[in-house]
């Protein structure tokens, strides 16, 4: 698996792809690494925050999930960037739940992010950065 | 017909309130405005933000299905929904659906916005961006 650090509010979370899962898009990922960009709350999903950066898009659907947890970190298709679980959440939309590539998840920090996740709710949107390990 | 203004950080709009599908509940909220608080974006609903500070409103909710007063599941841009559960209003600006945990929950539809919804919903479509904003609903 390769490692990655997840970095928000001057702390740094390692964290993993899963490239034997999701190669090619965990690839892509990896490309594309470091990436900076705001996050904010989903709109349909719970506790979860997206990312706001653009990764080329693949065709594969790889390592598809239809339940999230936190510490999870999702790709989605169309809509791009990452997502980041942190508390009760599925990815979903108008209508109703999205299955979505799972790519990697968080080591650490998930009470962090859950409390970035309510400070966003409240102060707006926040900065978070992706870089390689 | 009860019409009330609603403001949303700076933003203000008129909504007439069903008097004639929720007269109960409409009642009483019109006895609790003003009321101002600050509201924060859903983050199950889609384009609809939500109130954080209770409004109790007085209800004997076992008189109706759904335990609520002209119970919808769906809500029209510019609805203005009432969850006694939680205490809480909450008011779609475009594609939305109130939902919560569990899936789509049935809401009180109170009343709508009149005219143009264009400025309003910009207002709320920031509430993700930039987090929580003054709300006020008043009499008219």
């Amino acid at each position: 698996m390769k490692r990655i650090v997840v970095e928000f509010d001057g702390k740094a979370f390692d964290a993993v792809l899963y490239d034997e899962k999701a190669p090619i898009i965990c690839n892509n990922i990896w490309n594309a690494l470091p990436l900076e960009g705001p996050a904010t709350n989903t709109k349909w999903s719970g506790d979860m925050l997206r990312l706001w950066v653009q990764i080329p898009e693949p065709e594969a659907r790889e390592n598809m999930s239809q339940l999230q947890n936190p510490g999870d970190i999702i790709f989605l298709h169309k809509w791009n960037g990452l997502r980041f679980v942190y508390g009760q959440a599925r990815m979903g939309g108008p209508s109703g739940a999205h299955h979505t590539p799972l790519v990697g998840r968080m080591l650490g920090g998930i009470e962090e992010l859950a409390a970035l996740g309510k400070r966003v709710e409240w102060e707006g949107a926040a900065t978070i950065r992706v870089r390689r390990a | 017909m009860k019409r009330i203004a609603v403001e949303l950080d700076g933003v203000t709009v008129t909504a007439v309130l069903y008097e004639d599908k929720a007269p109960v509940t409409v009642a009483k909220l019109w006895e609790a405005l003003p009321y101002e608080d600050r509201v924060t974006h859903g983050k199950w609903s889609g384009d609809m933000f939500h109130t954080n500070t209770d409004l109790p409103l007085e209800l004997d909710t076992t008189q109706w299905t759904f335990g609520m007063e002209n119970p919808v599941g769906f809500q029209a841009p510019g609805e203005i929904v009432y969850l006694p559960v939680a205490k809480e209003i909450a008011i779609a600006y475009g594609e939305a659906r109130f939902a919560w945990i569990t899936g789509a929950m049935m809401v009180s539809a109170l009343g709508k916005i009149e005219g143009d919804l264009t400025e309003f919903a910009k207002k709320g479509e920031r509430l993700q961006w930039e987090g929580a904003k003054r709300f006020v609903l008043r009499r008219l």
